[in-house]
């Protein structure tokens, strides 16, 4: 059984923490097992990162060290923190100055980040260490053509020469294993684009209106849901579904990518958090 | 007289600033090398449609020219060859051509076709910037010079039909490649350009939609003897375009792409595309998306006038954000700011061209080795001096024209040629260096 150091990140386990549920479930069905890590810290994304680089790379550095230390790839769930490891470690690979920065500051602790360990998502994951056969293999019950939209997140699959995740501009992963499992995936205008979320925090008003865009996009392909591969996607995508910019049409259930594989593969609602999702994807999540 | 310095000059790509350099020198007697990489000379020019700002047929007026250089007497036409090495200095220059196997002797085919007509495989057709098709053994377009077809050795499956259909025995499947080595005193560089790759802009939708197009596909499909023997059809269904859109400045005037200058002559391409669309199709809805429109050479400025008021294009001045494709109907949605109302518009078009800016051709680096002349920071050919030596490079003997010091339209190139011939009979007439 393959074993991945699992990082959460910070909003995860307080925002969305049926996603982490969903992970673990999901992927040790799959063969592959899960260990938490301990005394973890923030990756510094974007916040940290837009006033101290060194800062940033200290904290992902920090983690990089950590998973080092138990000798371990680590697989990071949420886009933004998969991103930072990502880029951060090719900062300290090409950057021997940075480095040897990092690495005094991470002495005190006794951590030393010498670049053994690889940073995956969860769709490397997915598409690297599983693969779409053994994937097919483990559906026990395919769903029946429901028509999906993936939303695969910024983050996650840019910049691509340093993530190297999927294409950013035609990424294909999330629609495959829609398509795996008998669904129906569906592509729709502005697929690749931002979700906003990172704007949430700065103007409301702008960050509603690139969300809501995207919902527009999505309903008028008459997708019955959306599945997302990143934290601040599924929030962001969800939350500007309600309030007064919303409208009044039914609202899109957004699911992360492991809720939607799990009843496939025969894992039940609750071990998925299914009933934590605020607009409840029940309906269509009932395989035949 | 035993010693005498060479009385020959090279001109190196056969596009049309090769081609007059080449007839320049030839006229007044000296002898002539024009090495082209492709099968036919013509280049660029030869693929494109009308001319700008006459509405010339490029063809047209360029045909006689390829048959007065293929006819020249001093002019000794190497197709289908590349320069190998450099030695030597101005007056007295060593070069060794490679001349690639082209599979059919020059000397035997007439150009009849009964090998193509007898070749079953098919493949893209570069001329036609791969939408139309020709077979394994081809000419690219029905003017190609010389009138001599070539074997695609990578497309072709070795049948042998070919062989047998061609009454002259002129296909030679065992030819292999040969060395010609040349004694030049002065070397011309008309190398040309690339058209900028447009997919390096992912959201403007070129190679993921099948209507955004680039600016020498529409060329291509507006040509009487292109693939669509010159009906404009969108790609994805074959129906006319009643709304087409143009989008300027792509590759041009790009810091993040490396591509900083402008192209010079995108902005005259597409006004010119632009009337034509509307020659083609009266009641279409045309657009310009530009920056600012460049109109500087003579009777631009006209012509750019005669579009707007006489023609009806429509010009927005803003550079487009993006395009989107409506998943159904394979129309395209234009996102862009138009700056002269301070505006965000949707446009929806059913046909979306790009205008590529232009870079150097590929291989320049290598030539340039070869040559040991200097690069520009943008990959151009670096010349001696900006006014008073535009087709001089830093190595005496060895002069540049048209493209490949930077971006020209076809009357520029054109002097650009006649000035290095210039340069370069200089050397030959004082008997070499």
């Amino acid at each position: 059984m393959k074993e991945f150091v699992l990082y959460t990140g910070c909003t995860t386990p307080v925002r969305l923490p049926a996603y982490e549920a969903a992970i673990t479930i999901v992927l040790e069905k799959l063969g592959v097992r899960l260990i938490p890590m301990k005394d973890a810290n923030c990756c510094g994304a974007q916040y940290v990162e837009s006033v101290s680089h060194t800062a940033f790379a200290a904290m992902s550095g920090r983690i990089l060290a950590i998973a080092e230390s138990m000798d371990r790839d680590i697989l990071a769930v949420c886009g933004a923190c998969s991103g930072s490891l990502k880029i951060v470690k090719h900062d300290l690979d090409h950057n021997p100055d940075l480095r040897a920065e990092v690495n005094d500051l991470l002495a005190e602790e006794g951590l030393k980040y010498t670049g053994t360990v690889e940073v995956k998502h969860l769709l490397q994951i997915f598409n690297e260490d599983i693969g779409y056969d053994a994937i097919k293999a483990a559906i026990v019950k395919p769903y029946n053509g429901v028509r999906l939209a993936a939303h695969y997140g910024c983050h996650v699959t840019r910049p691509p020469e340093i993530v190297q995740v999927d294409n950013p501009e035609t990424p294909v992963i999330i629609d495959k294993i829609i398509e795996i499992a008998g669904a129906t995936p569906v592509d729709y205008t502005g697929k690749t684009r931002c979700c906003g979320g990172p704007m949430l925090a700065m103007d409301q008003e702008v960050a509603n209106k690139i969300g809501l865009d995207k919902i527009k996009n999505i309903r008028s392909e008459r997708a019955q849901g959306i599945v997302t591969a990143c934290v601040f996607c599924d929030i962001q995508l969800t939350q500007v579904q309600f309030g007064d910019t919303a409208g009044s049409e039914p609202k899109i259930p957004v699911l992360t990518l492991p809720q939607f594989l799990g009843p496939a593969l025969g894992i039940n609602f609750d071990k998925l958090g299914i009933q934590l999702n605020k607009i409840s994807p029940e309906a269509i999540l009932q395989v035949t | 007289m035993t010693e005498r310095k060479a009385q020959a000059a090279l001109v190196i790509g056969g596009g049309v600033a090769g081609m007059q350099a080449a007839l320049d020198i030839a006229n007044q007697g000296f002898k002539v090398y024009l090495v082209e990489r492709t099968p036919s000379i013509g280049g660029r020019m030869a693929q494109i449609d009308k001319t700008f700002p006459t509405l010339d047929c490029s063809a047209c007026i360029l045909t006689p020219k390829l048959s007065e250089v293929s006819h020249h007497k001093h002019i000794n036409l190497l197709t289908y060859s590349e320069v190998g090495s450099v030695t030597g200095k101005s007056g007295d220059f060593h070069v060794r051509i490679r001349r690639k196997a082209r599979f059919v002797k020059e000397d035997l085919c007439s150009g009849c076709g009964d090998c193509a007509a007898e070749c079953p495989t098919e493949v893209p057709n570069e001329f036609d910037m791969n939408i139309g098709f020709r077979k394994a053994i081809y000419i690219g377009f029905p003017q190609a010079t010389p009138n001599v077809y070539t074997v695609d050795k990578e497309n072709c499956i070795n049948c042998g039909r070919c062989v047998k259909a061609c009454q002259r025995n002129a296909i030679d499947m065992e030819m292999t490649d040969r060395t010609l080595d040349i004694h030049v005193g002065a070397i011309i560089i008309a190398t040309g350009f690339e058209l900028f790759d447009v997919s390096q802009y992912p959201r403007l939708g070129y190679g993921h939609y099948p209507n955004v197009i680039h600016a020498m596909e529409f060329e291509r499909l507006i040509n009487a003897a292109g693939p669509t023997h010159g009906h404009l059809v969108r790609l994805s269904d074959g129906r006319k375009p009643h709304s087409i859109g143009f989008v300027q400045c792509v590759g041009a005037r790009d810091v993040q792409k490396g591509v900083p200058y402008c192209s010079r002559v995108c902005c005259m391409y597409s006004i010119k595309n632009a009337v034509m669309a509307l020659e083609h199709y009266p009641d279409a809805e045309v657009s310009v998306y530009y920056a600012d429109i460049r109109a500087f050479g003579k009777g631009f400025e006209e012509f750019y006038e005669m579009a707007k008021k006489r023609f009806g294009v429509r010009f927005v001045r803003g550079r487009v954000a993006e395009v989107m494709e409506g998943k159904n109907t394979g129309n395209l949605v234009v996102k862009v700011e138009d700056t002269e109302s301070s505006t965000i518009r949707l446009v929806e078009h059913d046909m979306v061209v790009i205008s590529p800016g232009i870079i150097p051709p590929e291989g320049m680096d290598t030539l340039a080795t070869k040559m040991g002349i200097a690069k520009s920071d943008d990959g151009y050919v670096q010349i001696a001096h900006s006014f008073f030596g535009p087709t001089l490079t830093k190595v005496p003997g060895v002069f540049v024209c048209g493209c490949a010091d930077g971006p020209k339209d076809i009357p520029d190139s054109v002097s650009a040629g006649s000035s290095a011939a210039m340069k370069a009979t200089i050397i030959l007439s004082k008997g070499g260096a």
